[in-house]
């Protein structure tokens, strides 16, 4: 398994048109030092300037973020139409890239070996062999840490950081947070 | 003139002669003679032919002119034996004398006016003529065989069923979501299809095997003891007993010796595709209709096995009961939940898929008159069959959650049989100080086979918490019986508390457990925090699979610490269900046919199934069944499922939701059938739906019930927690018949879903039923087999899949109603494609009418004037007339439309 290094994760993402960011249930569910996962979701979509394709109950989080174009889709769905090469409404053009975050490997393994035409990277929890990317089984503190180098790396433009595991002072664009009823 | 035979070919002249090989009647025209030569040494004198021995060289003989065709013979009348050109192999008449198909036209079965060619309605009548006959008396009249090409195919195989799978398969092509799909390397699209689908079948056969299995086990002992004519009766209330059974075999078995016959053709069928699939290679689509032929099979044999219990095991069923008693039979008496077990006394708990165990053993303590003293309970399926003979037995977890059951340390004692879902009950159990008795033919676990040893001997094993196997049933009840006859005192451990913490000490925050953890569970964070609420939520969203436990480099005994520092929540584990309460009667579903299809009430009939192979502290179920009742569908459940369905208590009034609901198949309804295998009843109802609301024929006749089930019936099944492949076979047969099935939230674990694509329009046609024309439809039922991550999404989608194209205005206001709101309340957002299954605005709910009309306009740019709809956006996105889009969109209500292009009406009888 090759090393992740942040700056080329984002360097590889860029050079893609069109991605789509899909978000899966353990974004809801998974919390990495106080951050829901759900926020890196909202975050790299909102630095690549995609929309999001948010799949179980990741909407209504998702939603709340600023600066992010998300709709609630359906993932078996969602993968029939790549497959198909039919284009649901919300898209502008068919995705080249699929950025692949809160799902499990076992429950998408078979999806996305079937994929043909579009890259894959996978941003956890677990290891996506199948993708073309995917984070290593590592400790929650790990992936955190790899998780915000590569909102770095994509808010810099990846053209100033250091790899992993150094950090990069580079100033980043902030996506406001959820807002809160009240 | 009037008895002289007819010649068969003509039909016109009188016979004079037959056929020396098919034996039909001929007449002069229509008969040929030909002459062989026998050229044999024997008849060869000097280069002519010459009698011998064996009688003369040359004959003649009378043949029709299909067999001379068929057979080398030299052609004509009077001919001279030729002595020239090459030698020719002598000709054996008569070979495949008997064996040859009757002729078209020989086999005529008269209905009403009509004569009915019985070779055309059964590929091969023979050694079927006589149950043809049968069927065509009792279930048809002349105008249904006017109207429809009819097709009546007993015993049927996968090939016979091929036409309607097919059509399914390529409207719902399959996507495969499993490990198989990623080994094919740089393999062709066309290859990965075979991998997959051979995955598939594979998966499906070992399921269907499982159920075929114990259906024959049950079946044997009953032959056993009552021998073959022993009546298989279910009660007065009851019409149609066996729909799964005749609708592939052409008949409902009466007695004992029917059913094994019935059986024997699902034997049969299991082990042709086991060939098939041994062969490691074939076509995606056959191999898949293969294994959707296995998920009809799967439910005939739960069905054998069902009837079997019914009527030779004193299981509990509503049969004879007259509906109005129904609806609060049986009583809400069996308690679920571990916080229901008097551990003061001793406690038995069953584990597996075999009755039999429980029968002898529960039997056999009842003579002993241990029974009273002791608690009698059951680890999923095995305890919804107990408490349908057992009064006073209890259910302790899901399937999915044995391990916690086990874990927890509540038995004393576990007797095991094989299961669908692969459990070490014998190491788990170990860990919990509690002993196993392994028993029957089929249970697979590493133990020493202590079948011969006395049964003394074999308790005093078990009283030092020895793990025994003891084939026989019999033998194991008597060595339980001396288990609890001298009770050595708890065996169970408890989780302690204190080592619990101890253990937890030792976690390094490595985070495997929470790679290897199938639900992500932050496993190790709650440990090092030493926060009890935190460790509490992770029992609450834990499946118990103890996956963390192998993966765990420091051996922390993660299970135990769960359950040590969730004591509470395991005494407040309690509540009370109906037991199982076997088939559906007659007046049930002649009332919910009225109600769904033509009344509309409420957007359909859900099943609910599954294993409990899920996090959510068993609530799930709970919430999507209350949620569906409140919306007016009509909830079935069995297995594992029936009892999470109950594990809710509303607040106000302290009741589970079997107190709160009848136990009718109707509209706010909430059935449990029963067992895992009582789901054959539900399977069934499909069938008795067609039976019912269309008068379709359900004996050896599967197309069109299914037909009609899909396009008409607002049907749906969902699967929560499937922990086997069992499930997907289910699953297969439910879709088969039109019921589509939804799988969540681990889905996607299984290998094949059969998902259909809204976009694609080709896809959704159909024939009108008068006219024969194509039409394009809505996407519905948009999917067969569909996967979910969260129960909103499995209750908003159960809804969708309800949609049918033929349904009438009513059902179909119901039916965009619920998805509409569904899809809001959980997504906060109306979905994309309600607008696809909208006819008219007297489909729209009238308190919610304008609002939608309103979006109509402005969203969709629909002509809208005050409550009318003027112009329609149609699918090509242009803005048409309302009744040009009604023209050429959708199957106009009352419609006869079929997916089947042979149950197009007839020419003839249209005229």
């Amino acid at each position: 398994m090759k090393r992740f290094d942040a700056r080329k994760w984002a360097s590889y993402v860029r050079k893609h048109n069109n991605p789509l960011v899909v978000a899966g249930d353990g974004c809801d569910r998974i919390v990495l030092e106080g951050t829901r996962l759900g926020a890196y979701a909202a975050r790299v979509a909102a630095h690549l300037g995609c929309p999001v394709a948010a799949t179980g109950n990741t909407i209504l989080e998702l939603r709340r973020y600023d600066g992010v174009r998300v709709k609630k889709m359906w993932l078996a769905e969602l993968f029939r139409f790549l497959q198909d090469g039919s284009l649901e409404p919300f898209l502008d053009r068919p995705p080249d890239l699929l950025v692949l975050i809160g799902y499990r490997p076992e429950g998408i393994h078979g999806l996305v070996a079937s994929l043909r035409n579009i890259h894959t990277v996978h941003l956890g929890p677990g290891s996506l062999g199948v993708a073309d990317k995917t984070m290593e089984e590592t400790t929650l503190g790990e992936w955190k840490r790899k998780l915000d180098d590569f909102v770095e790396a994509l808010s810099s433009g990846g053209s100033t950081h250091d790899s992993y595991p150094g950090r990069s002072t580079a100033s980043r664009t902030r996506v406001s947070g959820p807002h809160r009823a009240g | 003139m009037a008895d002289s035979p007819v010649c068969r070919v003509c039909n016109q002249n009188e016979a004079t002669e037959r056929c020396a090989v098919c034996g039909v009647d001929l007449c002069d025209i229509c008969k040929r003679v030909v002459h062989s030569e026998d050229i044999s040494a024997s008849h060869r004198v000097k280069g002519v032919s010459t009698e011998g021995i064996l009688g003369p060289a040359q004959r003649k003989y009378t043949v029709c002119g299909t067999c001379m065709v068929e057979a080398e013979f030299f052609e004509g009348e009077g001919e001279a034996a030729r002595d020239a050109g090459p030698l020719t192999p002598s000709v054996r008449i008569g070979r495949l004398e008997g064996f040859k198909r009757p002729r078209k036209g020989q086999l005529l079965h008269k209905v009403g006016d009509l004569a009915v060619d019985l070779t055309e309605i059964t590929p091969d009548i023979r050694g079927r003529e006589a149950l043809v006959r049968q069927i065509l008396q009792e279930e048809y009249i002349e105008t249904r065989l006017r109207q429809y090409d009819t097709r009546i195919r007993p015993f049927a195989g996968s090939h016979d069923l091929a036409e309607w799978d097919r059509i399914l398969l390529e409207r719902y092509r399959p996507l495969y979501t499993g490990a198989a799909l990623a080994c094919g390397g740089r393999a062709s699209e066309d290859a990965r299809a075979v991998v997959c689908a051979l995955e598939t079948l594979r998966e499906h056969i070992m399921a269907a095997a499982k159920s075929v299995a114990s259906a024959r086990e049950l079946l044997d002992e009953a032959l056993k003891v009552f021998g073959p004519d022993k009546e298989v009766e279910l009660g007065r209330s009851i019409a149609y007993k066996a729909c799964n059974t005749a609708v592939l075999t052409g008949f409902e078995p009466r007695n004992l010796g029917e059913m094994d016959r019935a059986l024997e053709y699902a034997e049969a069928q299991l082990i042709e595709q086991m060939v098939v699939a041994a062969q490691g290679c074939g076509d995606p689509v056959d191999l898949e209709s293969r294994a959707l032929h296995l998920g009809s099979l799967n439910f005939l044999a739960s069905e054998i096995e069902e009837l079997t219990k019914i009527c030779c095991f004193d299981y509990l069923s509503t049969g004879d009961m007259p509906v109005k008693e129904m609806a609060f039979f049986p009583a809400v008496r069996v308690p679920i939940g571990m916080g229901c077990v008097d551990r003061t006394k001793p406690v038995l708990a069953f584990f597996g898929d075999s009755s039999l165990a429980i029968f002898y053993t529960v039997g056999r303590l009842e003579e002993e008159g241990l029974a009273p003293a002791m608690e009698i309970t059951g680890l999923g399926n095995a305890g919804h069959e107990l408490v349908r003979i057992y009064e006073h037995g209890k259910i302790l977890t899901s399937t999915g959650k044995a391990l916690k059951g086990i874990r927890a340390g509540v038995a004393d004692l576990i007797v095991a049989t094989e299961s669908c879902f692969p459990v070490d009950v014998v190491g788990q159990a170990a860990k919990a100080g509690i002993p196993v008795l392994v028993t029957g033919s089929r249970s697979s676990y590493p133990l020493a086979d202590r079948s011969g040893e006395a049964v003394g001997a074999l308790a005093e094993r078990l009283k030092k918490r020895e793990s025994i196997l003891v084939r026989c049933f019999e033998k194991a009840a008597d060595v339980v019986a001396a288990f609890f006859k001298d009770f050595p005192g708890k065996m169970g451990t408890v989780p302690n508390r204190t080592v619990a913490g101890q253990a937890m000490e030792r976690c390094t925050g490595c985070d495997a457990c929470f790679h290897a953890c199938p639900k992500s569970l932050q496993i190790s964070t709650a440990f090092k925090a030493g926060d009890p609420i935190a460790v509490a939520e992770v029992y609450d969203q834990c499946l118990f699979c103890g996956r963390c436990e192998e993966a765990c480099p420091e051996q922390i005994p993660v299970m135990d610490c769960l359950l040590a520092c969730s004591a509470g929540r395991l005494a407040s584990d309690r509540f009370r269900m109906r037991p199982g309460r076997g088939p559906l009667s007659h007046l049930e579903f002649r009332d919910l046919t009225f109600g769904l299809v033509l009344g509309g009430n409420g957007p359909g009939m859900v099943t609910l199934l599954g294993c409990g192979h899920y996090s959510g502290s068993d609530e799930d179920l709970a919430a999507m069944a209350k949620d569906l009742l409140d919306r007016n569908c009509v909830v079935m459940t069995a297995g594992c499922a029936a009892a999470d369905v109950a594990r809710s208590i509303d607040p106000a009034t302290g009741k589970t939701l079997s107190e709160q609901y009848p136990s009718l198949a109707t509209l706010k309804g909430l059935v449990n059938c029963g067992g895992c295998s009582a789901d054959a009843h539900i399977m069934a109802s499909m069938f008795k739906f067609a039976r019912l609301g269309g008068g379709i024929s359900i004996k050896a006749n599967f197309e069109q019930p299914a037909d009609y089930s899909l396009n008409r019936a607002p049907f749906a099944v969902i699967i929560w927690g499937p922990a086997s492949e069992k499930m997907m076979v289910k699953a297969a047969g439910f879709a088969r018949v039109g019921a589509p099935v939804i799988l969540g939230p681990s889905g996607l674990r299984f290998s094949r879903m059969l998902v259909g694509n809204k976009y694609d329009r080709r896809a959704w046609i159909m024939y009108d039923g008068l006219t024969g024309e194509l039409r394009e439809i809505e996407p519905a039922p948009p999917h067969l087999i569909y996967p979910v991550e969260t129960k909103e999404e499995a209750v908003t989608m159960a809804i969708k899949l309800c949609f049918t194209p033929c349904a009438l205005r009513d059902p179909r206001l119901s039916t965009i109603d619920n998805y509409t709101e569904a899809h809001e309340k959980y997504f906060g957002e109306l979905p994309d494609d309600w607008t696809y299954y909208l006819r008219s605005p007297m489909e729209l709910h009238v308190m919610k009418r304008m609002r939608f009309l309103d979006i109509l306009r402005r969203e969709h740019g629909w002509e809208i004037q005050r409550t009318s709809v003027v112009k329609a956006r149609n699918r090509d996105g242009n803005l048409v007339p309302m009744d040009e889009y009604l023209e050429h969109y959708g199957i106009k209500q009352g419609r006869y439309a079929t997916m089947v292009k042979r149950l197009v009406m007839r020419e003839a009888v249209k005229e």
